[in-house]
């Protein structure tokens, strides 16, 4: 008779014990899926990362600022080469878009001439001046017209969000 | 093991030490020092069809007289064998304490004769084939001879047993008065069960003489003095036909039902036990899913904030990284393209780099040098900026120009 109590109580935990062997199963199944869901995402930034690393470091300005301080940089250097830049394009403050990080952007276009004989010396000069600022060159065209060579660069400008 | 022989209810003949004791029933105790097994001729043989045992059992119950004790074998798909005697008689050989297994006669004359050697051969003749082998052969002999007839004549004591059997089937256990005509009862037996021309099988040399003079072919075995004729050679220990009282029955029937309740409870406790080995194995793993995911979230929580600083820190430069130097692409142009042409543009996107070249104006008035194609395309190819850049000759209304392309 005990024996019977026995065997019916382990047939009873038997059971018991192999749903709940189903059960966690299935939840270690759900968490599998979950860190093969984040996973990607996770490596995704790493690589990122290991490609922001390599990259020389800008710090950014508050966006109410960043225009400004740009045209003031650009303006300032290029007068001591012996030439000026002229901001062909300028944003609404609508059009500023936001990147990701809390970094935003906008777009804008600048443009300088310069004689041909300087042009070449000048332009490079312009350009290096234009990637130590924290911008990104969408497009740039240079045009000869008689002596005068005309330097148009269309940038998107990076900025902090907010008004710092 | 010693072995015995019930001849008829009362007597007993009984091989012990190379010893033969002829008794009754009633003096076993005196006779028997060790534990024997008996073999019991009188026995009824029937055959009955049933599906299942407890049908069998049914059937046996209402077909065999009250106060008798069977046993019974498989001899087709759903026909059995069934020996069967009266329960008085097991109960007086139980009686005496040396009396173990009680076996019916015919199944061991059948299964004896095939295990015993041939007269006339010897043991190194039989070769590699032992009894053990014989025995196995017999076996596995079984079903290709299942309809062979045999008659095995055995002599127990001074009385002689007739066993016929067709195939597996016993069809009659007969033991002869001392007085009978040998000859004519071997005939009346052969004929009474429709055996006329079956194998004879003896171990005892005067029945095969006799029977040989009377023009029966008759073979001759050999048989060990510990089991001095063919049936007490099938006799082997713990048999599996058996002859039990009710109340050993009902021991029996009891102790299975416990066994198969400790087997059911001990397969239950390794169901529960496996129930539980999975349940372990499964917690672990989801526990250690979940440090996993702990740790992924961690790192993930860890990587997003210096992610976001290097991004806001870095994220300028790492475009720059990627910027075009163009003033570079116009004087490598300018240097290093032929000076019949001169660069009227240059132009970069995030696609492609693109340069216009025009014919070069000059105030002294004389022709210009010509310029091939392949020439343009030499000195391209050797601009690293320009390398592998496409060149299109544009014509428009007064004048050549030359357009460059090159995906970036």
């Amino acid at each position: 008779m005990n024996l019977r109590v026995l065997r019916l109580t382990f047939i009873i935990l038997g059971i018991v014990a192999v749903f709940v062997a189903y059960d966690q199963y299935d939840a270690g199944d759900r968490v599998d899926m979950q860190i093969l869901s984040e996973l990607p995402a996770l490596n995704a930034t790493k690589l990122e990362m290991r490609a922001l690393n390599q990259a020389t470091p800008k710090p950014l300005r508050p966006q109410n600022e960043a225009l400004e301080y740009l045209l003031a940089r650009l303006v300032d250097d290029t007068e001591l080469l012996g030439s000026s830049v002229r901001l062909e394009r300028s944003p609404a403050e609508s059009e500023w878009n936001t990147v990701n990080h809390g970094v935003t952007k906008t777009a804008i276009t600048v443009s300088s001439p310069a004689d041909k004989q300087a042009g070449l010396g000048y332009f490079a000069m312009m350009w290096e001046l234009l990637l130590r600022q924290p911008v990104s060159i969408v497009s740039a065209s240079l045009k000869v017209q008689d002596a005068v060579i005309t330097l148009s660069v269309d940038l998107e400008l990076l900025a902090l969000e907010g008004g710092g | 093991m010693a072995r015995a022989v019930l001849i008829d209810h009362q007597t007993l003949v009984a091989y012990s030490g190379g010893r033969q004791m002829q008794t009754l029933i009633a003096d076993l105790d005196s006779v028997l020092t060790e534990e024997t097994s008996v073999a019991v001729v009188p026995t009824n043989v029937s055959r009955v069809v049933a599906t299942t045992e407890e049908t069998l059992h049914q059937q046996l119950h209402d077909k065999l007289p009250q106060g008798s004790v069977y046993c019974f074998e498989k001899v087709d798909a759903a026909v059995y064998q069934v020996f069967s005697i009266a329960e008085s008689v097991l109960a007086s050989l139980r009686a005496c304490s040396h009396v173990g297994a009680v076996v019916p006669y015919g199944p061991l004359a059948r299964d004896g004769h095939k295990i015993a050697v041939p007269s006339g051969t010897t043991r190194q003749e039989q070769g590699l084939i032992t009894r053990a082998g014989r025995a196995f052969l017999g076996r596995t002999e079984e079903i290709a001879d299942v309809i062979e007839d045999v008659t095995i004549i055995d002599l127990i004591g001074d009385r002689r047993v007739i066993t016929c059997a067709h195939g597996f089937e016993i069809r009659t256990v007969r033991a002869l008065h001392p007085e009978d005509s040998l000859e004519r009862e071997v005939n009346l037996t052969l004929q009474g069960v429709n055996m006329s021309s079956s194998r004879i099988i003896t171990h005892d040399r005067a029945i095969s003489d006799r029977l040989t003079e009377a023009g029966r072919n008759v073979e001759l075995v050999r048989v060990p003095p510990e089991a001095p004729s063919v049936a007490l050679l099938g006799l082997r220990k713990d048999p599996p036909l058996q002859f039990h009282l009710a109340t050993e029955m009902a021991r029996m029937r009891r102790r299975s039902a416990q066994q198969r309740l400790l087997q059911s409870t001990i397969g239950a406790a390794v169901f529960l036990l496996v129930g539980l080995g999975l349940t372990g194995v499964t917690v672990t793993r989801r526990l250690m899913a979940e440090v996993r995911l702990a740790d992924l979230r961690q790192e993930q929580f860890q990587t997003t904030q210096t992610h976001s600083r290097l991004f806001r820190e870095r994220y300028a430069g790492m475009l720059t990284r990627r910027t075009f130097n163009l003033p570079q692409a116009w004087a490598e142009l300018e240097f290093m393209m032929p000076p019949q042409l001169e660069v009227e543009s240059v132009g970069v996107t995030q696609e492609r780099l693109t340069a216009m070249l025009k014919r070069r104006h000059l105030d002294l008035d004389f022709r210009d040098p010509p310029l091939s194609l392949g020439e343009l395309k030499e000195a391209v190819e050797l601009s690293a900026s320009w390398q592998g850049a496409v060149v299109k000759p544009i014509m428009g209304d007064h004048e050549l120009k030359y357009q460059l392309e090159k995906m970036r």
